[in-house]
């Protein structure tokens, strides 16, 4: 597919995302302003950082609200921990469900914070996969973007840049 | 975007900071968030702030034990071996006269009176945002 024709495909992927009301579009776009020649691969190293972080948190809250004797002053950490992460990165949703979850542990109440933890996993879901979709739209315009030109501006053949997702 | 002087000119193969200060400015962020911390860092490094970012205040005392200094030091409220307050008051206790900043996305207040008694200067709000950023780096750069 074409360089143009993949950053349109970005783009309408975006604002999808902010329509549906799982991304702010602004912070986002704060995000991809700090891509640069540089930092290349930035969106894609912070989007992959973003899931492995909420993925080990939301493990961790899990476990600790499986504990018998819940020790909220760790599912406090971890939540704001989730929370913060989400706030940077723009995941709207998860942000708000994050919100919900602290409410619940500042409450010490066990029932209302697995609650809200199925919301924010669900959340979490929600976005990793269109996270991912951007990711690799990401690798793909690097690709090409990355492949030196030949003397009639049209990329040369071969082998792109390897980079780790 | 950019308050004061903004450099738009880029050169080629490497990229111009956003702003230029008067002194070599330079900043640390401890951040148990490595989502944070490596959009706090970009962030910073773009403005022109030479950036650390640590996982923790242990990380962040071990920098200051080899010498490193910062004009301003960044401190997530919300770690886990240690909160924002602590870890101000073992920074100041270590001599550290850094301005230290505490950043959450929201405070309790007691934890903001906390951090202040610890020898806290002020807060920054999550996520880091040039308007939040800039007007302290040029009170740091004046001073």
């Amino acid at each position: 597919m074409v360089l143009p024709g993949l950053k349109q495909q970005l783009e309408h992927l975006i604002q999808s995302m902010a329509i549906e009301g799982i991304l702010v579009e602004q912070q986002f776009a704060q995000v991809q302003e700090l891509q640069n020649p540089d930092n290349p691969n930035f969106v894609s190293r912070v989007l992959n950082d973003f899931c492995n972080g909420a993925e080990t948190s939301i493990t961790e809250l899990n476990k600790f609200l499986c504990q018998e004797q819940v020790e909220f002053n760790k599912l406090d950490i971890s939540a704001h921990l989730l929370k913060g992460s989400s706030a940077s990165i723009g995941a709207h949703q998860m942000f708000l469900a994050t919100v919900e979850l602290l409410k619940a542990v500042d409450k010490e109440d066990k029932e209302k914070s697995l609650e809200a933890l199925k919301k924010v996993t669900h959340e979490y879901i929600r976005i990793q996969y269109k996270f991912q979709t951007i990711i690799q739209l990401e690798n793909k315009i690097f690709d090409i973007e990355s492949k030196p030109l030949l003397h009639d501006g049209k990329s040369a053949a071969g082998p792109s840049y390897s980079k780790n997702i | 975007m950019a308050l004061g002087s903004a450099n738009g000119n880029r050169a080629e193969g490497a990229t111009t900071p956003l702003m230029s200060w008067k002194n070599n400015l330079r900043a640390l962020l401890v951040d148990a968030s490595s989502t944070c911390r490596i959009i706090g860092k970009a962030y910073l490094t773009s403005y022109g702030v030479e950036t650390e970012a640590v996982e923790n205040g242990e990380a962040a005392f071990d920098l200051i034990y080899m010498g490193a200094s910062f004009n301003v030091i960044i401190i997530d409220m919300h770690m886990r071996e240690m909160n924002g307050a602590q870890c101000a008051r073992r920074l100041r206790t270590m001599g550290v006269q850094s301005r230290l900043l505490g950043m959450s996305t929201s405070y309790r207040e007691h934890e903001q009176h906390e951090f202040l008694a610890a020898g806290g200067n002020g807060f920054i709000q999550k996520p880091l945002h040039p308007s939040k950023f800039v007007p302290i780096l040029q009170e740091l750069d004046n001073n």
